[in-house]
């Protein structure tokens, strides 16, 4: 193996490449997400709060509960995981119903999404999000053989996949909604599901939106909003038409932090589902074209622990929460760059927003995890402990592993 | 497709192999996929959607950058007025007659107001609009019904309360209510209500441009001044309206406007009021004027009218009432004019004080008009002090049929008819003065007695301040100077006096006047320890129908006559008590002047004049 330190992509096929690929674009994110909640959330802070601190003192704490879970759920091991998934949905599911029935359930911009105890308020959806990634590893690697038949991918995978979905779709999320099929699909992809089901699914998926934009023609003005050149910039198209101007004044190399001018009451939940537009007005497209480095860092480290493992649980497990994040991550970006209708949702790791970061973070520490469990990282791992003590030289060290 | 799935993982066996048709020939069961090469597409395909991101970021930020930016900026960019209050309008000493305040309009965005709450210990104890406007109803003093509705809706921009005193608005937004907003703006107050209401003016708002802007008086003649230069900031502006710290700021600093230091002294004018309105009340008369002015000078010390205009309250005063009648109202000032007609036979040596003439009930000049005086009388032997002091109209025409038609003319233009004295009030008239050519037979000797010419109450008072500064003439002004913000203080430019009559003219007609309170007409003006010489007049004016029915009596005066300060003018309009100069308009000389001379620290005279003989033989 003495090779592999004297081939120029040495790094990339090193056992311990995904593990430092995760941990590096993760603490970019969430660095450069802090520098900019604490930017685009100071004016409104200080209007409602009349402290320009308030929502960011809240986000550092919820970003030191995430990293701390983060590491400690990123030394766990794949039975651990695997005996976490069932717990996790059952109180997934619980929660959200909660939030669909109970008098705890509240509602913000017209999404019922929150379950709220005065003190302490949360969006038991996003939970669900990860829920559904161990859940569907477990039940997915456990069925993988009956995958060809209709009943053994609806029961139980499909099944509970299908009743979250709906919990969520009965609060309005459709953003979330959207997320999580994301997340089944890439699930069931990963795990084998043969082509044709998808070619129903897909139909099944197209009909059931007809069928929503039916319902609720409310969703369908905010698409064809999206689509005709003569959108009003002073109603329908306001948020994006001020999205877009934050980035185009952020320039190549941005206004410089804090000296956002959008964030100035402009632009509507600047801090949250518009962050990226307040990042690139202030950090450019330097800035902006970072984060899409770092979200393909994180595809490329998913993409290699799902290569280098051989337990189903973990590659479908990783792909799910891979298509996730990402998949998230795209779906707010390409609403703020106009490539999208209005979703409302915030982007993982970087928006304002507990739930979302502590969840996100513990789903990192997952993926952490299996990245660690690559043949050969544990050992590379505690070899650098010991190479950092100052025991024996690098190049021994690699030959050991 | 190498680097995405690992080459050595190939090697190893999928753990479920794809299950093999049992019957070659039936149709192929689905096969379920291999994780990785699934995964690789997943892979791919996100990756290609970053690249595209990537792509529309740069034509965002780096090829439509300047353009959009461009626009966004535009929409921020707002250059906003630096107002500056309008300056203040102040008496002779100071005395502040007209100043701008400091008020705020509260408005609302009752977007916002609507996501307000105040939390208490974690518990919402008001919230919305109608816990704002059960806080802010006593402080404004609005009904909460009517402030909650005002609070309600979804416009980001409106009124709730205007004018409202700087600690009003400081208890408002003490409560820090969510989209409550307040803009400064200033208010005109005038502290001592109606006093020298006439002269100050007011403002208001007029049809063809926003704002307020005077009206009347100072406030409108001398608004340049006072208003100033605005200033202007341009900056970015965030949502609310608030000013983005670290955009783009440019100002320019405004300029105040001067004061305007009017000739005014409010005490005196005041005073001069109260006894104005008295007498108006006492004579019966429609209105009155009474004008207190410096005769070196020409300073305006009280420019009193009846029925004055409240600045405070314009509204309240009938239109005719809102200006001053001392400068618009025209008559014919009867017998006060037939000093020019004696200045003129004096100055052109064609008769003396002490001239004798025979002066008839009826007189009938060479061109066959026929005059009468007031009373009927028997053949009188007076002097021209006698004619004068008597107010002859056929001793008047007698003595002035000398004069030829052009000196008759050029003494009244000289004197300041036909020409308004500029003493810088807006509506001010001129009179009427027609030309010789004009003048019909009966009119040339008309003239002669202060008929078939008009003037203004300020006219006539510049008459008797020409005669009163020894021959030259002065110009009447209410306003002394300007005082910039910084204090300095620059005097009003104002054409210099020129001569109309010699020293010793003006010194004869003095003491022939003098003879008119003393032993004449104007025995109701005299004023204990004070020489005064004066002139009564009774004239008829043009009433509604055109026919001159209404009778304008009149006195006007000189204080004191050995030494003179002021001249008082006291015009009263259609009198019912009494038509006669001398007795309506008398006591409200003896008294205002007497109010004067006090104010002015003149004292008494200390020799009594030697008088002309009134008759002869």
């Amino acid at each position: 193996m003495a090779v592999t330190t004297t081939r120029p992509i040495g790094r990339l096929t090193s056992p311990v490449t995904s593990y430092y690929l995760l941990a590096s674009s993760t603490a970019l994110l969430v660095v450069v997400g802090l520098a900019v909640v604490l930017s685009s959330s100071s004016i409104d802070s200080i209007k409602k709060e009349g402290d320009p601190f308030s929502l960011f003192k809240a986000q550092v704490v919820y970003l030191v509960i995430g990293v701390a879970l983060c590491i400690l759920v990123s030394r766990g091991t794949v039975a651990f995981y695997k005996a976490l998934g069932p717990w996790l949905l059952f109180g997934s599911i619980l929660t959200l119903i909660l939030v669909a029935l109970s008098p705890w359930g509240r509602s913000t911009g017209g999404n019922r999404n929150w379950l709220d105890f005065g003190d302490f308020s949360a969006q038991p959806s996003e939970a669900a999000k990860l829920a559904l990634a161990l859940y569907l590893g477990l039940a997915l690697s456990h069925m993988r053989s009956r995958l060809s038949t209709l009943r053994g991918a609806l029961v139980p995978a499909g099944v509970v996949a299908g009743l979250v979905v709906a919990l969520v779709l009965a609060g309005g999320d459709i953003g979330t909604a959207a997320v999580m099929i994301l997340l089944v699909s890439a699930a069931f992809w990963t795990a084998g599901l043969p082509f044709r089901f998808f070619a129903a699914g897909s139909l099944a998926a197209v009909s059931g939106l007809a069928m929503l934009i039916a319902l609720r023609p409310a969703l369908l003005e905010r698409v064809t909003a999206w689509w005709s050149p003569g959108c009003d910039e002073l109603d329908e198209c306001f948020q994006v038409t001020h999205g877009t101007w934050a980035l185009a004044s952020g320039g190549v190399w941005g206004l410089g932090p804090g000296l956002s001018r959008e964030k100035w009451s402009y632009l509507p939940e600047a801090s949250n589902d518009f962050i990226y537009a307040i990042l690139g007005e202030e950090f450019g497209l330097v800035g902006t074209v970072f984060v899409l480095v770092a979200l393909a860092m994180i595809v490329l480290a998913v993409n290699r622990i799902v290569q280098r493992h051989r337990d189903p649980f973990v590659q479908v497990t990783a792909a799910a929460i891979g298509a996730w994040i990402v998949g998230q991550a795209c779906l707010n970006i390409a609403v703020v760059i106009g490539l999208a209708p209005v979703t409302g949702v915030p982007l993982p790791l970087v928006s304002s927003g507990g739930s979302s970061l502590v969840t996100s973070l513990v789903g990192i520490g997952i993926l952490l995890g299996f990245a660690r469990g690559e043949p050969g990282a544990r050992e590379a791992l505690a070899a650098r402990r010991v190479r950092r003590m100052g025991d024996g030289d690098v190049i021994e060290v690699r030959r050991g592993a | 497709m190498s680097l995405l799935i690992d080459s050595r993982s190939r090697v190893a066996p999928t753990e479920v192999s794809p299950v093999r048709p049992a019957y070659p020939r039936g149709p192929r069961p689905p096969r379920i996929g291999d994780p990785r090469g699934r995964q690789a597409l997943i892979t791919l395909s996100m990756l290609l959607l970053l690249a595209v991101f990537a792509f529309r970021l740069i034509q965002i930020q780096a090829i439509d950058s300047e353009n959009l930016a461009a626009r966004a900026l535009d929409q921020r960019l707002v250059t906003a007025e630096i107002a500056v209050p309008r300056a203040d309008i102040l008496d002779r000493d100071g005395v502040v007659l007209a100043t701008s305040v400091d008020r705020y309009h509260v408005w609302v965005d009752q977007r916002e107001v609507a996501d307000w709450k105040r939390t208490l210990n974690g518990q919402v104890i008001a919230s919305g609009p109608s816990g704002a406007a059960e806080i802010l109803a006593p402080i404004l003093g609005i009904d909460a019904g009517t402030l909650e509705a005002a609070l309600t809706g979804d416009s980001r921009f409106t009124y709730i309360a205007r004018n409202v005193a700087p600690e009003t608005w400081s208890l408002v937004r003490a409560e820090g209510i969510l989209g409550v907003e307040g803009e400064p703006t200033s208010t005109r107050i005038y502290p001592n209500g109606d006093v020298a209401g006439n002269v100050v003016g007011f403002v208001g708002g007029v049809s063809d441009r926003q704002g307020t802007w005077g009206i009347a008086g100072l406030e409108y003649a001398y608004e340049e001044d006072l208003l100033g230069t605005p200033g202007s900031m341009t900056y970015e502006k965030g949502g609310g309206n608030v000013v983005i710290p670290t955009g783009v700021q440019q100002e320019s600093p405004a300029i105040p406007g001067d004061a305007v230091v009017t000739t005014i002294d409010r005490d005196l004018q005041w005073q001069v009021q109260e006894r104005l309105e008295k007498g108006v009340a006492q004579t019966g008369a429609e209105w009155g004027v009474v004008i207190v002015m410096d005769v070196h000078t020409g300073e305006v010390y009280v420019l009193a009218d009846s029925s004055v205009v409240d600045p405070n309250h314009p509204g309240r005063s009938a239109a005719e009432d809102r200006g001053s009648r001392a400068v618009s109202a025209v008559f014919e000032p009867g017998s006060t004019g037939k000093v020019i007609t004696m200045a003129a036979l004096l100055e052109e040596g064609l008769a003396t004080p002490t001239d004798e003439y025979i002066a008839p009930y009826e007189y009938t000049t060479s061109n066959g008009q026929t005059f009468h005086d007031s009373h009927e009388h028997s053949r009188l032997r007076l002097t021209l002090t006698g004619i004068l002091a008597k107010s002859s109209n056929t001793g008047t025409v007698q003595a002035g049929e000398l004069l030829t038609v052009d000196q008759r003319y050029a003494y009244l233009s000289a004197f300041g008819f036909g020409e308004a004295t500029g003493v810088g009030l807006p509506g001010e008239s001129r009179g009427i003065l027609h030309d010789v050519e004009d003048w019909d037979g009966r009119t040339r000797y008309t003239v002669l007695f202060g008929q078939g010419v008009s003037g203004t109450a300020m006219q006539m008072t510049q008459v008797y301040a020409t005669i009163a500064n020894g021959g030259v003439s002065v110009s009447p002004t209410v306003v002394k100077g300007f005082e910039a913000a910084n204090g300095t203080f620059t005097p009003i430019q104002r054409p210099g006096g020129e001569r109309v009559i010699s020293e010793q003219t003006a010194d004869e007609l003095l003491l022939m006047l003098e003879s008119v309170v003393h032993d004449g007409t104007g025995g109701a003006a005299q004023v204990p320890g004070y020489r005064i010489a004066g002139k009564t007049g009774t004239a008829q004016a043009a009433d509604g129908n055109g026919t001159m029915e209404d009778i304008v009596a009149s006195f006007i005066g000189i204080a004191p006559a050995d030494d003179p300060r002021i001249v008082v003018s006291v015009i009263l309009y259609n009198p019912t008590t009494t038509i006669y100069g001398g007795s309506a308009a008398g006591p409200i000389f003896a008294d205002v002047t007497s109010d004067a001379l006090r104010a002015l620290g003149v004292p008494p005279s200390e020799t009594a004049g030697t008088l002309y003989p009134l008759t002869w033989g």
